[in-house]
Parts: structure tokens; sequence; C-alpha cells
């Protein structure tokens, strides 16, 4: 490391310790979930708070390592339903990133590189429904839902989040950066309208799409008010709602608690993880722009 | 040769149509109808859970800026609402502009890459696990009022966190910054990306230090990214309400962290007071749309792509 | 090739989206909503599975939701058209209903009793007032529970507290003094604790001791005596955070740490004992615990205990007419093994055999949780009785937790109730 020293510049280090800085508070509470998801109540509230497990803990007879996952997956009774409630929140917030990123792209797409009348009342129009509140709606939505008989299914579940009005307003703002010779090229060349926007547009747009997607994904991933209304028989709610069920009658138990919230984000992270390259696509298309 | 022309605008207007025409639909249903229904609702004195409702005109609007709406009025809300907003997108839109600045300025893509993903991790977790995380943080055993202890330099107070209505709302502040400053992190980095390499080449042959560079060129770049994040979390934060549900729900008072969001949540779902939830969820509709027209105001320039 | 795949991926999720969820061949669908709880959810479960093999053709589907959820999620359904055909709801929250048009009068026929007299002369006196007007009963009781203090033995010997000590108030602030473990001025360990947010079941009665009470004798005055209420909240207050830092809303349920040992004392009903079983069978058994009555202040004038509360089946009146019927079937089947749920899981269902049986007399400390009964009222359960107990609440906690006076939160909570009263 010593040939470096001469090289850092303290505006480096500075940024290094705000960097470090910042990372240490967006983590610890993550690291902290998972450590007390292997403790008990008494060692999660210990003062002063130790970062290992204690040991001993364990010796006593009715607790082994696992104990606080495997309450966390039977529940409270022996009718576990976790697996389908993580299962139900995956096909939920999939289906939902995907018609986002079809729905999102084609509406900016139009709105970006196509004149007609009325564009701009129909892009202001969808942008102000950024501004509608959701609980504000969801009494009329759900009688919308369940006048289409839509609850207690999937259905129910996806079809009113099926594309956000920021999705179609962070595809047009990339579109609209997006030279138009690639197009009027590509219509010179004889390619249909479809075809423009399923081989020039798309597959130009990845970063974006993987940011929508993946931000599409989480919003429902995180959803709990609609699936508390929408979702009623055990075998439809999704996992926001599998761990507040969990937090209710079981307080005491912080550890199982823990337990529940970090087996319930390792899918989460998981997508999170494999899909990271996707994710970070703006820094690659600076890295593009550099080469 | 007039007449091909007229055709092709003509089909162009029509693959626009196409293409928007889908999402047209869909908010048309899941968003204006039920928006429009709201505007009625909030003209009509309907309560859940009865049939018959009668036009009162603008009574429930005339109700909620003048009585207390059983305790928690609309001007707590509102103050609740924008003290949270502003609490929280400012240091927010500023820490993550700098966070992204500095991220850029990392030598190696690997190192950036990696804080990115560290600083995303808390956005992916649902707000019902960070709040059960936070809340038992806050707890006066836990670990949060440990870390006041030593930096405060005292031993055993109780910071009360989650009991004192400042401190409670400091910590409603934390949690929502804590999930969502990765996210506008790399909204920034998109937009720093986005910024020609070009440009800083031909900064740096002219000899600008980085400091100069980083105001007189990052920044005015940067101007729409920053118009479009910064209405992004301004909008994010009026419409903030799982995390305060949860703190409530936690045994926290509600007074001090009533948000307009949980205030419509409670007049109208669990008071079952319809048309006066309804007025209510206008008038937010109607702060958001200022808000937004206010920014879009100050940081519009001439030179800007379209809005 | 990424492409394809794509399509495929695209065309699939829309075949699930279009995909409808296929119903099963039954002549009657019930669906029972209800709150959480572990123990019952057993019971149930059982006594539905014998249900449907009694009664072929009824497929009962039974769901649980969080009991502070439950109200607004049936309201939201109803509103909307749908909702469950048989539900429970607490006394406190039944007033929004009575009068909605969406309770179904009870089927006398439907649940084997031949008149109303008939069915009324089963129950205790008054078990059926909060779901009956003028014109009709809509309810059928699940449960009438009230809560006396649990007191852990051992913790309070360690503490040098004679249990038998405690009759006030005062004196459960002074023991809770003593058992609280602190370091500073962090509260590690309570003493004991209040049951936020139940205000309408132990706050009013402590108001009530002091000679105030919600409603005036006469029915004029909303907030009645408002010396009481002030002195009450001053209680309160001394007990918060900025008084003697003894309890709070912010901490755990009392009831569920007292299973674990972990307070010395807190309010519950007589199911805590069965819970206790299960969570923590050897403490159960053991004789480190007891239950005393319901503590009253110093200077009381009123000798109150907490009030009691009732749960009632509830049949949706917009199902169809045979749903209904074999709903109230259900709920007239569950009231048969009133004694299993008296065994099994420690609830009363309020029925005069049930309160005269050698099983609920032979119940750990059952007297005492009857003789508290004879000195306690049934909660508010008026009109607008869950907007009340948020009123009250809020009264309370801003004392509690943010140092509001005694005599301005009662004005605050006073001009609110007046409002809700005059709408």
């Amino acid at each position: 490391m010593n040939k470096f020293v001469g090289k850092v510049s303290i505006v480096e280090v500075l940024i290094w310790v705000l960097l470090i800085a910042v990372l240490l508070f967006t983590v610890t509470p993550i690291v902290f979930m998972i450590v007390a998801s292997f403790m008990d109540a008494k060692q999660i509230l210990a003062m002063p708070f130790s970062w290992i497990p204690s040991r001993e803990y364990f010796t006593t007879a009715d607790r082994t390592f696992f104990t606080n996952f495997q309450k966390a997956i039977m529940g409270n009774n022996d009718n576990p339903t976790f697996f389908r409630n993580l299962f139900n929140s995956l096909v939920v917030a999939i289906t939902d990133s995907f018609t986002t990123i079809f729905l999102a792209s084609l509406c900016g797409y139009g709105l970006a590189k196509f004149k007609f009348k009325g564009r701009n009342l129909i892009f202001l129009a969808i942008m102000s429904t950024m501004m509608i509140p959701f609980e504000a709606i969801m009494i009329p939505l759900y009688m919308v839902v369940s006048g289409m008989k839509m609850i207690n299914t999937y259905r129910g579940l996806i079809i009113p989040f099926m594309v956000s009005a920021f999705g179609v307003f962070q595809m047009r703002q990339y579109l609209l950066t997006f030279p138009s010779e690639y197009i009027d090229a590509a219509r010179v060349d004889g390619l249909s309208e479809p075809g423009i926007y399923a081989r020039i547009v798309v597959p130009n747009s990845k970063p974006v799409i993987a940011t929508l997607g993946i931000l599409s994904f989480r919003n429902q991933w995180d959803n709990l008010l609609w699936p508390l209304l929408v979702a009623q028989s055990e075998t439809m709610k999704t996992i926001p709602q599998y761990i507040t069920k969990f937090s209710e009658e079981k307080m005491t138990d912080e550890g199982a608690m823990m337990a529940c919230a970090f087996l319930a984000s390792i899918p989460m992270f998981i997508l999170f993880f494999t899909l990271s390259r996707y994710f970070l696509g703006g820094a690659a298309v600076y890295d593009s722009r550099k080469g | 040769m007039a007449k091909k022309g007229y055709s092709i605008e003509r089909k162009q207007a029509k693959w626009g149509l196409v293409f928007t025409i889908p999402c047209l639909i869909f908010f048309a249903v899941f968003s204006f109808y039920p928006i429009i229904n709201a505007l009625f609702t909030s003209l009509t004195n309907r309560r859940a859970i009865s049939r018959t409702s009668d036009f009162v005109g603008f009574e429930n609007y005339v109700y909620i800026f003048t009585k207390d709406n059983g305790g928690f009025p609309l001007s707590n809300s509102i103050r609740a609402t924008l003290i949270f907003t502003v609490g929280t997108f400012i240091p927010m839109i500023i820490a993550s502009l700098i966070i992204a600045t500095f991220l850029m300025q990392l030598r190696k893509d690997k190192y950036r890459g990696f804080f990115q993903l560290m600083y995303y991790t808390p956005a992916v977790l649902s707000s019902v696990v960070a709040a059960s995380i936070w809340m038992i943080m806050f707890d006066p055993r836990g670990l949060v009022n440990q870390l006041s202890n030593f930096v405060m330099r005292t031993s055993g107070v109780d910071y009360n966190w989650l009991v004192d209505s400042t401190m409670l709302q400091i910590s409603t502040m934390m949690i929502y910054f804590w999930k969502y400053i990765g996210y506008f992190v790399i909204l920034f980095i998109t937009g720093l990306a986005s910024i020609p390499n070009t440009i800083y080449e031909a900064a740096t042959v002219d000899g600008s230090s980085r400091w100069h560079t980083f105001w007189k060129i990052t920044l005015p770049l940067l101007k729409p990214t920053t118009a479009m994040v910064s209405i992004m979390a301004m909008l994010q934060c009026l419409k903030t309400f799982s995390t305060q549900y949860m703190l409530y729900q936690g045994g926290s008072s509600r007074f001090p962290i009533d948000v307009i969001t949980m205030n419509i949540y409670f007049t109208g779902i669990r008071n079952g007071r319809l048309g006066r939830a309804s007025a209510m969820s206008i008038v937010l509709f109607l702060i958001m749309l200022l808000f937004t027209y206010i920014q879009l105001r100050l940081t519009r320039s001439s030179e800007d792509v379209e809005y | 090739m990424i492409r394809v795949r794509a399509k495929i991926l695209i065309s699939l999720f829309i075949l699930i989206l279009l995909s409808s969820c296929g119903e099963k061949d039954v002549s009657i669908k019930l669906e029972y909503w209800t709150h959480e709880d572990q123990v019952r959810q057993q019971l149930e479960e059982r006594l539905i599975s014998e249900f449907e093999q009694e009664n072929p053709g009824i497929d009962v589907v039974r769901v649980e939701y969080e009991s502070s959820e439950l109200l607004d999620i049936i309201k939201n359904a109803f509103q909307a058209g749908s909702g469950p055909d048989l539900f429970n709801l607490p006394s406190e929250e039944i007033s929004t209903l009575l009068g909605s048009g969406f309770l179904d009068e009870i089927d006398i026929e439907a649940i084997g009793y031949e008149s109303e007299v008939d069915l009324f002369s089963e129950y205790i006196s008054g078990a059926f007032d909060t779901v009956s007007t003028e014109e009709a009963v809509f309810g059928l009781p699940l449960e009438c529970t009230n809560w006396c203090l649990y007191v852990n033995t051992r913790l309070l010997d360690e503490a040098g507290i004679d249990p038998y000590s405690l009759h006030t108030w005062e004196d459960i602030a002074e023991a809770s003094e003593h058992l609280a473990v602190r370091d500073n001025g962090i509260l590690k360990r309570r003493g004991f604790d209040f049951r936020y947010p139940y205000y309408l079941s132990f706050f009013i009665p402590m108001v009530r001791q002091l000679g105030g009470d919600i409603i005036s004798p006469d029915g004029k005055v909303a907030v009645y005596n408002e010396e009481a209420w002030e002195n009450a909240l001053s209680f309160m207050m001394e007990w918060g955070p900025y008084g003697r830092n003894l309890g709070s809303p912010t901490y755990i349920n009392a009831r569920n740490l007292f299973n674990s040992e972990e307070i010395a004392m807190c309010l519950s009903g007589l199911y805590q004992e069965s819970r206790m079983a299960t969570q923590n069978n050897a403490f159960f058994t053991s004789d480190d615990w007891m239950v005393l009555p319901f503590p009253v202040f110093d200077e009381a004038v009123n000798e109150e205990a907490a009030g009691y509360y009732y749960h009632y089946f509830m049949v949706n009146a917009n199902s169809p007419d045979d749903t209904r019927k074999a709903a109230w079937k259900l709920a007239a089947y569950f009231s048969e093994h009133a004694e299993e749920y008296l065994d099994e899981i420690g609830l009363i269902m309020p029925l005069q055999r049930i309160f005269e049986s050698e099983a609920l007399h032979n119940k750990p400390f059952a007297e005492v949780f009857l003789s508290d009964f004879s000195r306690s009222h049934q909660i508010y359960h008026g009109p607008n009785a869950s907007e009340l107990q948020d009123l009250i609440g809020e009264a309370v906690e801003s004392v509690m937790l943010s140092s509001v006076q005694p005599e301005k939160a009662v004005q605050a909570m006073k001009s609110s109730i007046e409002e809700l009263f005059s709408q």
C-alpha cells in the first residue's frame, strides 16, 4: 500500500471517510437484523449490545441455533403459510415488474418520440396520477377491483399496479435523449413501428428498464395496505402481511420476529445481488461513454 | 408530395396513440376514476357502511379547515407532513447528491459498485421489516439509545426516541432517510453518468479545479436530474404512510406524526367518514400539485428538454 | 435469444394473469373472519372440521386478521359489496355497524331456539344489550371477559413485597418502583404496566373510581366530573416516562411478557391462564403466580373493577339466504361447545350454565374474576365507541408522552368528544 500513500490526497481521504460512514449507517440495521435473528429477546435488548450471539445461551435444552427460524416458519400453528405467502409476493412483484417495463416503455416511447394531438395533455394527465396518494383512492379502487370479482385472486393483487406513472415518466425522460436518427434510419430500412420499438428502443434502454423493473418489484414487495384489503384468505396473503401477523401476538419474541424479517428478505437479497449488474446500469452507461 | 408528408404525420400520430393508449386506459380505470369518485364523495356526507349519502357542497372542506376533526385536525396533519417532508427530502437530496458525486470520484468501478449496492440494500427491505428493525433499535435499551449515550457522553439516559414528540418525528425521518437514501443516490448517479465525459475532459484541459468543475459544470448539467429527483423525493415524502403507521401501531402517540395520509386513513377507513376523508385527499392532491408546479418553475431553465 | 425468452416470460405472466381462480363445487361456501388468537384457532379449526362433517355441503373458510384491523377491513369489504359471512367483533366496535343494514337479524330457528325469550334465558342478563336495537337482535355472544391483576409472586418475593398488600393503584406504583430494573434513566424491566390502548376497559374504570365518567348520569354532559379525569390523568402522567418512568405504551405488551416472567404484574383475562399453559407450562404449573382483584385508587369513591367486554358472532345481511342460515348454525355450533372454549382456551361464553359450572369455578383464581365481575360495568359500547377510545387514548398518551398538562388534555378531549356526539 505504501506506494499509494503519496497519491492519496486529503480530499480523497475525506471522500472515503464519508462514504464509509454512510455505509455503516445503511448496513448496521441490516446486520443487526441478521444477528438478532439468532438471539433471544434478552440478548437483543442487552446493554451493552453484543454483536455475537452468546454461546452459553444455546446450551439451554429448549433452544438451538435455529429456534427463531423454526418459529418464524411454523408461525403460531402447525399450518405454515410462510412459503405460500412468499410465493405470492414473488408472483405479484415479478409480474408487476414485467408489466411495468412493457407498458411504461411503450407509453414512454409513444410520448417521447411521436407527435400527435393531445400528447402533452396525456403526459400531464399521467403525471398527475403521481400526486394521488394511494390512501385517497383506496376505497374507490377496492370497489373497482371487487366489482371485477378479483378479491382473493392474483389478478386483484397484480392488476392495479401493472404500471406506474413514475415508470412512464422515467422511460419518457430517458427516451427524449435517445437520438431520433436511429429510429428514422430504421424506418428508412423498412422496419415496422412495433419492430422499431422491439428491436431498437427496448434493447437500447436496458439500464433504465432494469432500474424500472427493480423499482417496481420493490414497490410490490413492500406493499402492505392493498393486500390487506384484497388478499383475505391465508393462501393469498403476501409476505408483509405474514410479518405483521407475526409481530402482533408475539411481540415478546423479538428474536423470532427478526428471524422472520430476515427470512422474508432473503429472496429479495438474492434477486438484488444477482441483478445488481443490471441495476447499476447508470454506471455502466458512464463506463461505456468513458471508453 | 405534400400529401405524403401529411400521411407520414398521420401515421406517426396513429402509432403514438397506439403506444400510449394501453397505459391511458389503465390509468383511467385505476387512477382517474377513483380520484373523480373521491372528488364527488368529498361533496357528500357519505359514511362507510351507510347506503345513502346527501350532497353537502363544500361543507366537508369548511369542516376540515375550521374544526378539529375529533382531536386530529387537518392543520396539525399539514404541519406534520410539511415538517416531515422538509426534514426528509432536503437532507436526502443534498446527501444523495454529495454521495453520488463522491462515488463518481472513486477510481475503481468495483468500489463504486460495492458502495452503491450497500447503500441501496435498505430499500429492498419491506417497510414492515424496516419498521420492526428500527422499533427494536429505538427501544430505550436498544442500539440507538446506547449509541446516543455514547455520542453524548452520558450514561443511562433515555433519549425517548419513540416517546418525545420531537424525537418521534426525528425517528420517522431517520427511518425514511435510511430506507431511501440509496435509491436517490442511484438516481443521481444515473444523471451524473449521462453527462458526456468529453465535457469533463475539456474542463481538465482548461485547468479547472475539481471544485470549480463541480459548481460550474456538473451542477448546471445535473439540473434536469436534480429537478426530477427532488420532485420524486418530495412527492414520496408527502405521501408517506407506512413508517408513521407502524410506529403508531407500536404505541407511539399519533398526534406528532399524524401526517395527512394517516389522517385520511383514520378518518376514512377507521372512522368511516368517507366524505371528509375524500376532502382531505383532494386537499393533499392539490398540495402535491402546487409543490410540483413550484418546483418545476424553480428548476426550469430555458435550454431544458420540454416538460 | 434473450428477447425470445423475455417474450415467453411475458406471455407466461399474462397467462397467469388471465387464468382465473377455479371455484370448487360446494353448495355453500361460508367465510368466517375473526381476530388472531393462536389457541382459539386450534380449537375452532377442529370444531369447524367436525361441523363440516355433520353438515356436508357447507365449506367453511376461517380467516384471521389482526384484531386492530379486523373492523376496518370488514367495513371496507361491506362497502364494496363483499365481506365475510360470519365474523366476530368486540363490544366497542359494534355500534358503527348497528343500524347500517349490513347486520343480519339473529336467526332463532337456525341456532336451535324456539324464541328470543328462550335464547335470552340461556344467557346471563345483559348479554345481548350491545347487539340489540329496539327492533331486533344481531349477534350471538362469543365471550365475556374482564381483567384482573396477574402477579408473579416469585419476583415480588425477591423484592420483598407481599402480594396481599397490593390493593390500590398507589400500592401498585410503589411496588413497581421497587420491582423496576433500571440503568439510571433507562427502564430495563417494568414492575407493572397498563394494557394500552384498551382505555375503555381499564382507564375509564379508573376514572369512575374517582367519580367521573364518559357521560354524566343524566346523559347530558360528556366528560363528566373533569376533576376525576384530571386526577386519573395525573396518575398516568406520573406513571409515564416523564414522571416516575414506570411504563409507557411504547413498550411491549405487559401480558405477553408476563408469561416469560419478564414483568411482575399485568392486567389480563382468565384466558391468560391458557396462554401461560401453552407458552410456559412450567411457570403455569408452579406456585409462582396468582391473580388479584383490579386495584382501586386510595381515594376512590366507587369500588369499580375493570370493565368487561363481549365479543359477538355476527352475520352479513347481504349473504345469500342459505349461507346466512349456515353461518348462524356455525355460530350456534361454537356456542354448543362452550365447555371446550372454557377448558381449552379460558374463554367464558356468557351462558348461564357456564357461570354455574364446576369447570369454571375450578379454574385457578376464577373466583377473583367472578367477584370482580360483580363490581364492574360493561365497557362503553354506545355510538362512536371506538372513536371515543381513540380520543381517550390521545389524552392519556399526550400527558404521558408529550407532557401535556392534565387540565389541558381534559379540555381538548372534552371538546373533541362533544363535537363527536354533536354530529
